[in-house]
């Protein structure tokens, strides 16, 4: 880790030497680091300032899932169009488990998103198994029928998932004695359409202790995916995704990495789900539909598919912009508001324009123009050949 | 006995049969070239003794052992690497990145550490390149680092699926010098050829292949002088 994160920097450095435009945008992503890190305390009017934070949340939590996604989609190139199978899976071994008498100790919380978390890895090894063959249009059909599946059985199996209504309400959530969430909305309903709560930084029944914890949450998820992009895992999934036979040839085995990459997958996108269940105070298969995937997927390609920092900015972007445009605007007299489903218009339009002019998306995880130009030699994490 | 043997191997593609009882030698030392029309099945014989093509009868035995549908992580661990048709590198990792996959199973640090050297000096070309992600080269320079690739695993049989495909002929000449100087280190080459000319050129032994069969073989400096290959591959009268 230290490693690498001396290695960025002194890209950066170079990168800064060579064009001095480039510290505008250290200077952006410092900036963006530190609203998101301050993010239930912006100094905003207390609607505004809780609305934001809702939105951070919302995003951070994605981030979780679309890096889950990513760790597929991005390092072995499979097309997976079913993330939201996971994520439902963990949303409701979470909530199930914590609503049960005997969940009920300090730390009950973390355990509840850790077993959303495997439980969701088990289906992704149990959906993997038997698609170890299938690449392509083919595999993605097959992730897109297994999320159906589960989102069938979750609606006809009301004994365990509540059914269509799925749950709601969930009970007064705590952390080793710290309130994460109030167990009902203590804040008050503005005729807006905004909750405004008697203490700063809470919105929507969550409060501040819940954001970081989410916000530790997703930055262990990135620390766990550099370690294995930049591992002999990570490489395997490069070269399976470039070519199979040839990584065969180099005597790596396919079916074992492939099902490793599966289970992180859906590990991730279980943990995120659960977080995104709690988080919405409601688990149901209205939030993990189809479209689930399908956003989440916009926003691992709208940044650049196996790209971590592509990834997250991805999904701040398609969840921060799908967000603001709930938003009412009021111009003089008149209200505009964007329909609720013409939101996905814009990501259509957004992923358009960055197909068309940055294809491999806004942050790429290596940019082929820059490895030219900098044709470095630097210590590989497989050998330490280098210097 | 001999490095590889495949004694009436029948292979093909679901319940396509494309080799119909390939019968094929190669010893230590030797430099052995399939060659044959499109589509007679060079590529998949090579896939077949390399376990990435079932076969469904006949027998494969590599350094004594009978290796008939390994796994092929296990048959590269045993000392057999190809270097695949239309190179497949990979591409979004740098080419050290790549000549390290292709020592993913060795443990000898220092070994691997020398191998990269002795590549590098067979290909200056690639240690300019090192850092550069192998998307981004040119064909020639994808089809060093995609042989270099391959003998970072240090390989005792080293298959080849043309290697000239798509070069300047300066740049096939380069190659087969190449080729020539690892048989000379000890390596032994199956070398897959459009190429028919060169490919007899180097080689001590032949093989003409046509629809999943075998019809001529001999020693290479026989066979460039058969009329039938004169004028089936080398496109003479
Ligand atoms: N993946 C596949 N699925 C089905 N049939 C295949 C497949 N690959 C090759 N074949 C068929 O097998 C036969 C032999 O193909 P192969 O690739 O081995 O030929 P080749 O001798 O390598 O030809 P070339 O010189 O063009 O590379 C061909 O008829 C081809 O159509
Ligand atoms: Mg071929």
């Amino acid at each position: 880790m230290r490693k690498t994160l001396r290695r960025s920097w002194e890209r950066l450095q170079r990168q800064n030497q060579e064009r001095p435009a480039r510290w505008l945008g250290t200077a952006l992503v410092a900036l963006f680091l530190f609203l998101v890190l301050i993010g239930p305390f912006l100094p905003l009017s207390p609607q505004y300032r809780s609305r934001a934070a809702d939105i951070f949340l919302l995003c951070v939590i994605y981030s979780i899932i679309a890096l889950g996604l990513n760790s597929v989609t991005g390092y072995t190139g499979l097309l997976d169009l079913g993330i939201v199978a996971f994520a439902s899976i963990g949303a409701y071994t979470a909530t199930i488990l914590y609503d049960r008498p005997w969940m009920q100790f300090p730390g009950s919380f973390l355990v509840v998103l850790l077993v959303g978390g495997l439980h969701a890895a088990l289906w992704g090894l149990l959906r993997g198994a038997p698609t170890l063959r299938l690449s392509g249009d083919y595999y993605a059909i097959v992730t897109f029928a297994f999320a159906e599946i589960v989102r069938i059985f979750i609606r006809t199996e009301g004994w365990l998932t509540g059914g269509g209504n799925g749950f709601k309400n969930f009970p007064a959530i705590n952390l080793f004695g710290a309130r994460l969430i109030e167990g009902e909305y203590q804040g008050i309903l503005k005729t807006s359409g905004y909750w405004e709560y008697p203490h700063g930084g809470v919105w929507h029944g969550g409060t501040a202790g819940f954001y970081y914890l989410s916000l530790v949450l997703l930055i262990l998820t990135v620390v766990v995916m550099y370690r294995l992009e930049d591992s002999r895992t990570g490489r395997a999934w490069f070269a399976m995704k470039a070519d199979e036979t040839s990584a065969a040839a180099c005597g790596i085995n396919l079916s074992a990495y492939k099902l490793y990459a599966f289970a992180i997958s859906a590990f991730f996108a279980g943990v995120g789900g659960a977080l995104l269940g709690f988080k919405m105070n409601v688990v149901s298969t209205n939030v993990f539909d189809f479209w689930f995937s399908v956003v989440v997927l916009c926003g691992v390609v709208l940044g650049g598919m196996g790209s971590i920092p592509g990834v997250i900015a991805g999904t701040f972007i398609v969840y921060g912009l799908g967000e603001l445009l709930r938003e009412q605007v009021r111009i003089g007299g008149i209200v505009l508001q964007v329909d609720d489903r013409a939101r996905f218009l814009f990501f259509g339009i957004l992923l358009v324009l960055v197909m068309v002019f940055r294809p491999q998306g806004l942050f790429p995880r290596r940019p082929v123009e820059e490895s030219k130009k900098l044709a470095v030699e630097y210590d590989s994490p497989l050998y330490r050949l280098g210097r | 006995m001999s490095l590889l043997i495949l004694s009436d191997v029948h292979a093909g593609y679901g319940k396509m049969e494309v080799l119909h009882g390939i019968d094929l030698y190669a010893d230590e030392g030797e430099i052995v070239t399939l060659i044959g029309a499109n589509g007679a099945g060079k590529t998949t014989t090579l896939n077949a003794i390399c376990g990435l093509v079932r076969i469904t009868e006949g027998t494969v035995t590599f350094r004594g052992r009978e290796i008939t549908n390994w796994p092929t992580k296990d048959i590269v661990r045993l000392g057999m690497t190809q270097v695949p048709e239309g190179r497949k590198l990979f591409s979004e990792l740098t080419v050290r990145e790549n000549l390290e996959m292709g020592a993913y199973l060795r443990k000898d640090r220092e070994g691997v550490r020398r191998d990269m050297e002795y590549v590098f000096e067979l290909f200056p070309r690639l240690r300019e390149r090192a850092g550069q992600l192998a998307g981004s080269l040119s064909g020639g320079e994808q089809q060093m680092c995609a042989i270099a690739r391959a003998l970072m695993a240090r390989p005792q049989l080293l298959l080849l699926d043309e290697p000239s495909l798509g070069l300047a002929p300066l740049l096939v000449e380069q190659i087969f010098e190449i080729l020539q100087r690892l048989n000379a280190d000890g390596t032994t080459l199956l070398l897959v050829e459009q190429n028919a000319r060169m490919a007899l050129e180097i080689a001590d032994r032949a093989y003409v292949m046509e629809t999943g069969r075998i019809i001529m073989q001999g020693p290479a400096k026989e066979l460039i002088h058969d009329p039938r290959v004169r004028s089936a591959y080398l496109g003479e009268p």
